[in-house]
């Protein structure tokens, strides 16, 4: 990891997780 | 059809955010100077962009609803700058974590790193207005002013790094003559193909918000035909 790769997978893990809240968040209530 | 047109949207985000993970981990090459965090562009980028991109969604539908004084262009305008938020403070720890090891600090004062920062907050102030009022239209209408004029900061931190002098780079892709001679072509490619992810997301996310706030708006019809329950209990209590 001292290549920077733990710095990339940090960053690409935050964005699937902040993608992810946002996919739960709109779905709140919302009527299928 | 509404929840079709959804899913498929949906659908297009899930598989252009594969392939874009795919591109940007795995086939775009190893940037020469600042080795495997360069990866982190293929993220940081998409976020700013579409961020600029829902910011822009806030001017027109803000200008729309002042125009109209249709409470669906707020609801567009407050979801699109609810998005916005997100992903302009995603963009900045995406940078923090690419500047750690590139720059070798995880912030500093520079024009480009202030200025996102103010963008970020002055959106943040233009959500919290939203609930001073009990009057919907007067939220929107404070709102839609702030909206418009909030826009004013995306062209100022997209120039930052051409107005004054910044220890972060200069645009890429986004200059005159294009991104031609400045970037490797499947770098290009793995960052096009994440802004689509990036952009089909946020729309995706955007047209749910939006039908669940028209959900909560007791001013707004049902999308059916069907009556409400209380119009079912009023009709009940009629016939007897």
């Amino acid at each position: 990891m001292s290549d920077g790769w733990g710095w990339v997978v940090v960053g690409y893990v935050l964005t699937v997780l902040v993608w992810a809240g946002y996919a739960w968040w709109s779905g709140r209530g919302l009527d299928r | 059809m509404r929840s079709l047109s959804t899913s498929l949207l949906g659908g297009g985000a899930a598989v252009a955010g594969a392939a874009a993970a795919w591109l940007g981990l795995l086939v775009a090459p190893t940037d020469a100077v600042q080795g495997q965090p360069q990866r982190l562009m293929y993220v940081h980028v998409p976020a700013a962009w579409v961020a600029y991109l829902t910011f822009a969604g806030v001017l027109l539908a803000s200008i729309a609803y002042l125009v109209r004084r249709d409470l669906r262009w707020d609801r567009h305008a407050r979801s699109a700058a609810e998005i916005g938020v997100g992903l302009t403070a995603l963009a900045i720890v995406l940078g923090s974590l690419w500047g750690r090891p590139v720059w070798g600090v995880w912030w500093t004062w520079e024009p480009r790193l202030i200025t996102t920062v103010v963008l970020l907050a002055v959106y943040v102030g233009y959500l919290g207005v939203r609930g001073l009022s009990t009057d919907p239209h007067a939220n929107a209408r404070r709102a839609s002013v702030i909206g418009i004029a909030a826009f004013v900061n995306v062209p100022i931190v997209h120039y930052s790094v051409v107005w004054w002098r910044t220890l972060h780079q200069p645009p890429t892709v986004l200059r005159p003559g294009g991104p031609a001679d400045s970037i490797e072509p499947m770098m290009l490619a793995s960052l096009l193909i994440a802004v689509l992810a990036f952009t089909l997301a946020a729309v995706w996310v955007h047209l749910r918000r939006v039908a669940v706030l028209a959900q909560n708006d007791p001013a707004v019809p049902a999308d059916d035909d069907m009556p409400r329950p209380l119009e079912l209990t009023v009709t009940a209590r009629t016939s007897r």
